[in-house]
């Protein structure tokens, strides 16, 4: 059995996010098979304010020792802003700049003082996400024992020479996908990897006609789950569902869940509900209520989502602008995709009009994700590439 | 114990900011609750000097207030520029002894290499900074006997060598992994450690090992690129940006600060105006 730490910039209930979730289902899983596992982390749970709101120290999160450090927060807004409109207009920053950008974020030097104390003490360190400072800053530290888990996609960050430079830098890089894989090949010779996947739990069982009634939905409505941002495709959404129910009259509502706030226009909220932030269980039962999933990120490194409305048994609507989506939907047969708000509003009158239609394809994602994406098998496989670590 | 320490640690990883982390590590072993305050804005540390040059020793006498002892490393550009003459070095090292003859507990002075040090270790701006030191920590043998050479008995006493670099990423010590009696373990992990500085080396070119010149950025947003593969749109020079929050007053203060802070000779009034202000929010 090994001994692991996941570092990761946040952890804990509460904290939204595909590869967040994905870190925590990994160490409590690894954890229940034995594996002494632990999670080095911040304090914070908010990824914008990088706010200290859990205390620092030790706790438990079921098997996994959590270790939590305080960060300290953003200090110049002013300068990262700055930085940032460098690298969204393709500008290649020194070195040095980079590292300021990075820095001027949030920063841990505690955690980092951590690993640098105590990093022979782990079998391996597992980074993920790639894009924090928790991953790019300490991931040097001891290069032999450690294992990045990038979550990347097609995005300026990836291109910055500290990310290339901690792809190729790690003892072990792991893929969720093979866009994400070839990606990686394209920015940095990249040492030994393997593509572990990622996966989702399988509910026992789902509330759909309990979960409309509790939120008082009265049409069939399309989902739309997680946070509600510009570079997740929200602002996008409402402009394409609103043009579409407008062109096809069309009788669905779009029903947002998640964090950050909606910016509904006055106009649209009667027809686009937000329910916020819900419990797992309550998720579930939304991607079963729905008609269908709407994914709108051109930004996702795997997509949990699509696959837990697959797992419902309800088709996915996705941005083909992300390549791991589209992979996905193109390999499983299971989702539609678009590339403008006018494609958009052609998959959502096919499923208004076709909904056994949506039924089969949804069938067909259901067995993708049971053939491909449960948690023994991604856990089978990341216990294999474990073993050259212990 | 609370201890300041007053220098850059990595990154960049160098024998330099190795040397001070394993001082950082020896310390907070021994329970010092061990605070960083950084040169470099990119270096791992607590807090960063905002004022340049000889004007940092106002921040680091602030800072150094509570503390029962300060631990400073003379490095290039601390306390005085890179490319500063005779005149500068010596308004640099006496401005941070002043700074450093306030602290009411031990300091101590690291030098890792003589070279660290422009125009020698003599001086008597130097001299009176090994005098106000409790003690004077040097990075290798080199420095160290000429250290002893040139200053007096009552200072020879003070002078001793570093705790050895911290062995981080690939920089560890080969004679210690790579020894008749190494493990496989030990042997495997230097390797490793060695081939992962080896890939990021090759990254220094533009086009990688396998010959492959590295795509450019790419920006998947949906109103640029509507499927794989669309390139960046072409957006001129970046400019600096600005918040736009705030009143007329406030935005035009921002500007001028900025314009200032881009000007060598009035940067050091633009950072004081910016430590002004953020004291005189916390107060």
């Amino acid at each position: 059995m090994s001994k692991v730490a996941f570092v990761t910039p946040r952890y804990g209930d509460g904290v939204l996010g595909g590869s967040e979730s994905r870190v925590r289902e990994e160490a409590r899983g690894l954890a229940a098979r034995g594996h002494d596992v632990e999670v080095l982390t911040t304090c914070a749970r908010d990824h914008h304010t990088w706010a200290n709101v859990w205390p620092a120290g030790v706790e438990r999160d079921g098997d996994v020792t959590v270790r939590r450090f305080e960060t300290v927060p953003r200090t110049d807004p002013a300068l990262w802003a700055s930085f940032e409109r460098r690298i969204f207009a393709g500008e290649r920053l020194e070195d040095t700049d980079e590292l300021a950008w990075l820095n001027s974020r949030f920063r841990v030097p505690e955690l980092y003082f951590h690993i640098a104390e105590c990093a022979r003490d782990y079998d391996a360190l597992i980074y993920s996400p790639y894009l924090f400072w928790t991953t790019l800053y300490c991931i040097g530290l001891a290069p032999e024992r450690s294992i990045l888990m990038p979550c990347l996609h097609n995005e300026p960050y990836v291109y910055l020479r500290s990310v290339r430079s901690a792809l190729a830098g790690a003892a072990s890089v792991w893929f969720q996908s093979e866009p994400e894989h070839q990606l990686g090949h394209r920015l940095a010779p990249l040492p030994s990897h393997q593509l572990v996947g990622s996966a989702v739990y399988v509910p026992e069982s789902y509330d759909p006609a309990g979960f409309r009634e509790r939120h008082g939905l009265e049409r069939p409505f399309v989902l739309c789950a997680g946070r509600r941002e510009e570079g997740k495709g929200w602002p996008q959404a409402v402009r394409g569902f609103s043009a579409a129910i407008v062109r096809y009259g069309l009788e669905l509502d779009l029903v947002s869940i998640g964090s950050g706030e909606p910016n509904i226009p006055p106009i649209l909220d009667k027809r686009i509900i937000d329910l916020g932030y819900l419990d797992d269980a309550e998720v579930s039962n939304a991607f079963a209520a729905a008609e269908a999933y709407l994914q709108p990120s051109p930004n996702e490194s795997f997509s949990r989502t699509i696959m837990e409305s697959w797992l419902a048994s309800t088709v996915v609507i996705a941005n083909m602008a992300s390549e791991v989506v589209a992979w996905h939907c193109e390999r499983s047969g299971g989702g539609l995709v678009y590339g403008d708000e006018i494609e958009m509003g052609e998959c959502l009158r096919m499923v208004a009009e076709a909904p056994k239609l949506a039924g089969e394809l949804a069938a067909a994602g259901r067995a993708y994700v049971l053939d491909n994406y449960t948690w023994p098998k991604i856990l089978d496989g990341m216990e294999a590439a474990l073993e050259r670590f212990s | 114990m609370r201890v300041l320490v007053v220098g850059s640690l990595p990154p960049p990883v160098t024998d330099r900011s190795r040397g001070l982390l394993a001082e950082v590590i020896r310390r907070r072993a021994e329970g010092a609750a061990v605070e960083v305050l950084s040169p470099t804005d990119y270096s791992v540390a607590h807090s960063y000097l905002e004022m340049p040059g000889p004007a940092s020793a106002v921040e680091i006498a602030l800072a150094a207030r509570g503390a029962d002892m300060v631990i400073v490393q003379l490095q290039p550009g601390f306390p005085f520029d890179e490319g500063a003459g005779r005149a500068g070095r010596a308004v640099g090292l006496g401005v941070l002894t002043t700074a450093l003859r306030s602290v009411r507990g031990e300091v101590t002075v690291r030098l890792h290499s003589i070279h660290d040090l422009p125009h020698g270790v003599g001086g008597r701006a130097a001299e009176a900074l090994w005098a106000v030191a409790s003690h004077i920590d040097v990075g290798d043998e080199e420095t160290l006997s000429r250290l002893v050479a040139l200053v007096g008995d009552a200072v020879k006493d003070k002078i001793s060598l570093a705790v050895a670099p911290l062995p981080i990423g690939h920089l560890r010590d080969p004679g210690a992994e790579l020894s008749g009696d190494a493990t496989l373990d030990m042997v495997t992990a230097t390797v490793r450690a060695r081939a992962a500085a080896e890939r990021r080396s090759v990254l220094a070119d533009p086009v990688d090992a396998a010959g492959r010149v590295h795509a450019r950025p790419r920006v998947a947003l949906w109103e640029w690129s509507p499927h794989p593969g669309a390139g960046v749109p072409d957006w001129g020079s970046a400019t600096p940006f600005l918040p736009a929050r705030g009143s007329v007053l406030t935005r035009a203060a921002r500007a001028a600060l900025y314009a200032a802070e881009s000007r060598s000779l009035t940067r050091p009034l633009a950072r004081g105006a910016r430590i002004a202000r953020r004291v005189a929010r916390q107060v």
